[in-house]
């Protein structure tokens, strides 16, 4: 093996983001990770997973994070139980865990998990696949310290995931018809976790706006605050529920993001087009970049980045790719480089935090129609 | 100012999220929320920014001195002894329909709650939903003449999956129990609570899981009222709605689903369909007023405003029993293919018990 360590990886949850992203980029990095266990709410979609992966399928998610068998764990469960699994994960000592995004539902319950965390030395990372992504890190190795920034937007209309997944992979669904409880409790925890933010008075609409920006605007906030740097304050928001107010499809967030030295335009909205529209500009004195990211279920395709600067007084365009990169091998990468060479995690839960932070004022913001 | 009101919740299952948004639309407090196992319990306190506790825990939750007020929405079997030890404690109790699985527990609770000198709030949402209170004023007011029947239908596709609600050790019955608590108590509300001296006929129909899946029932109410209602695991989507027939007219509330298919509808014997205006309906976009369409909001406040003035609330444990009491007499009904007047029903039978034994 030459020294290296093959990592035991327990997938929590065998969900579309596990089997078209997740499992492909660990099968892709087979010198470092194998597929060692897996569990599902429903057994067999986990012994399905199990069987093309070669895992063990695992009836329960609180034995597999416990199973001596594994190393780190990937948490792709439903949101609302992100904060339970990874909990459970810190306090068995795994050596890491990957947490889907959003890491819980709203910044407290977020402070749960940045507090176990550091209390029991396990790094809990959280999977921004943006963050990630070839485009940002170039863009971020040339701009260098965050700031400066005189403008920038940051943008992502994105087409159903589901009309993608079919390109990418044969999905393993459920048996049966969806038990209607499931989504309605799913409903009723973003309900919770909204109104604690936004009080009980909030408009329903401020509801699925609240789940639009902790489920797609989230994706670009941590991307957005690794240009930015601090301090950096929402100015204004706004939610454009579409032609059916309460469907996620057709509806809209923009906001208003100010630093010192400028100011941020954030839009993301679910589209109703299979078209990926996702990327960033952002721009200071002497220096522009610009950023497309492919679909996400669509992983054949590099994320790609231009960059503009003055040279010889000329203007100096530069253009990058990575073939075979996606946020999610680089996330698993990096993972490796935290268990394997103690470097310090790029998205921990405690910076998460401030995400969650954010995804709060941008929706109290656009309920309040205030900063 | 006084501190809030604090509230505990027995019981993690989907209705303490109505109670919980209904909670703090009130501007009470849920403090700490017990759930049978130590999972369900940390995840839904985690949402709900509540202490978790397990059943196995509930002698320290309900004695809790920020705890005022507990709400009991347990497993049917548990009602009874979850009421019982947070009366115990000296705290008013808010307790789930159906009350309890027997006559004989639910009249025990309300005993130990008048011995202590604690308040029962019965929680029947219906009744205090602005549509349902609407309704009622004008059948109060004769809208429809003098009333000769209510028709009462109350159905979805049944309780989640692998849940106490399907096994009748658990919920004590089916669909007649569970949802037929709502059916009878909101249509005999709606036309002024008559006694009711007798059912008439009943029919069950027995779901694989050994409950009853669908459930109609005939009873005789003071004044020859007719009082014909329907409860259903097996519909296809959720639907509840209630008809009032009077010698002038016919007044016809749908309640649910809820807020958007509210209607109120009043067409005289003589004359044409009328819409009547929903209270509150200008808030049904905001989730408060979503919680108050289907009647959480008002009854919380009611409750809470009851126990706090030593006041009896308008749906308390006395209307518990009234409702075991006609749920029971419809098992028993069912089962022996006859009408049943309500003082021959045993109070210490369970209502899948009453059915099935006497069933040939």
């Amino acid at each position: 093996m030459g020294g290296t360590e093959v990592l035991r990886v327990g997938i929590v949850g065998c969900g579309l983001a596990t089997q078209s992203l997740h499992v492909p980029a660990l099968q892709s990095l087979a010198a470092s990770y194998r597929i060692a266990a897996v569990t599902d709410a429903n057994e067999a979609v986990a012994a399905a997973v199990a069987a093309r992966t070669g895992a063990r399928a695992l009836a329960d998610a609180f034995r597999l994070v416990e199973d001596p068998e594994v190393d780190v764990v990937v948490i792709c469960t439903p949101d609302a139980f992100h904060l339970d699994h990874a909990l459970a994960a810190c306090e068995a000592r795994r050596r890491a865990v990957l947490v889907e995004k959003p890491m819980s539902l709203n910044a407290r319950m977020g402070r749960l998990l940045a507090e176990t965390a550091a209390r029991t030395g396990v790094p809990v990372l959280v999977n921004y696949p943006h963050v990630y992504d070839f485009a940002t890190q170039r863009i971020r190795e040339v701009w260098g310290v965050p700031g400066n920034v005189t403008s920038g937007e940051f943008h992502c209309f994105l087409g159903s995931n589901d009309d993608y997944i079919g390109d990418s992979i044969q999905l393993i669904r459920p048996p049966g018809p969806p038990e209607p409880w499931v989504g309605m409790t799913a409903q009723l925890d973003l309900a919770t976790a909204a109104t604690e933010v936004l009080g009980v008075a909030a408009d329903v609409t401020a509801v699925v706006g609240y789940g639009i920006v902790l489920g797609l605007t989230i994706h670009d906030i941590p991307v957005l605050r690794r240009f930015a740097g601090d301090p950096l304050t929402v100015a204004h928001a706004r939610f454009r529920p579409g032609p059916t107010p309460l469907d996620i499809v057709g509806f809209g967030v923009d906001a208003v993001l100010e630093t010192p030295s400028g100011t941020l335009i954030l839009q993301s909205e679910f589209s109703p087009l299979k078209r990926t529209d996702w990327g960033f500009r952002i721009r200071r004195p002497d220096l522009q970049a610009e950023a497309h990211f492919p679909t996400t279920f669509a992983p054949a395709a590099p994320s790609r980045c231009s960059v503009w600067g003055a040279e010889a007084g000329a203007t100096r365009e530069q253009r990058y790719t990575d073939f075979y990169e996606t946020g999610f091998r680089r996330a698993w990468r990096h993972l490796y480089d935290v268990v394997g060479h103690g470097a310090s995690p790029e998205t921990p839960a405690s910076d998460a935090v401030r995400d969650l932070e954010f995804v709060e004022a941008i929706a109290a913001a656009a309920s309040s129609g205030r900063a | 100012m006084a501190a809030a009101v604090g509230v505990a919740f027995i019981g993690a299952g989907f209705i303490a999220y109505m109670h919980n948004l209904a909670v703090r639309a009130h501007g009470a407090r849920l403090v700490a929320m017990a759930s049978q196992t130590r999972r369900t319990a940390e995840h839904r306190a985690r949402i709900f920014g509540a202490e978790p506790y397990t059943f196995d825990e509930l002698e320290a939750m309900v004695t809790r001195p920020d705890v005022d007020v507990v709400f009991v929405m347990s497993p049917n079997a548990l009602h009874a002894t979850h009421a019982t030890a947070a009366i115990a404690a000296g705290k008013h109790v808010v307790i789930e329909k159906p009350m309890a699985l027997t006559v004989a527990d639910a009249e025990g609770i309300v005993a130990a709650a008048h011995r202590r000198t604690v308040g029962i709030g019965y929680a029947e949402n219906q009744v205090f939903s602005p549509i349902a209170v609407q309704a009622r004023e004008l059948v109060t007011a004769g809208a429809v003449g003098r009333v000769r029947r209510v028709v009462g239908f109350c159905g979805h596709g049944g309780p989640p999956a692998r849940t106490w609600f399907w096994d009748p050790k658990w919920a004590g019955g089916g669909a007649q129990f569970d949802l037929g608590s709502h059916t009878v108590a909101t249509a005999l509300d709606l036309v002024g609570l008559p006694d009711v001296e007798a059912v008439e006929r009943a029919r069950l129909v027995e779901h694989p899981s050994g409950i009853d899946g669908r459930a109609e029932a005939m009873l005789i109410a003071a004044g020859g009222i007719e009082v014909d209602v329907t409860s259903s695991f097996v519909e296809a989507s959720e639907a509840m709605w209630y008809e009032v027939h009077g010698d002038a007219g016919v007044l016809r509330m749908t309640l649910s689903p809820a807020p958007f298919a509210q209607q109120l509808t009043l067409t005289p014997t003589s004359g044409t369909p009328r819409d009547i205006d929903i209270p509150h309906r200008a808030e049904i976009m905001q989730v408060s007023g979503f919680v108050r369409s289907m009647g959480y909001l008002d009854q919380v406040s009611h409750f809470l405003e009851c126990f706090a003035t030593s006041r009896t609330p308008r749906q308390s444990g006395a209307d518990g029993v009234r409702v075991v009491r006609i749920l029971l007499g419809i098992y028993l009904a069912a089962g022996r293919g006859r009408s049943v007047r309500l003082d021959e029903v045993p109070t210490d039978r369970l209502p899948i018990d009453l059915w099935k034994s006497q069933r040939r």
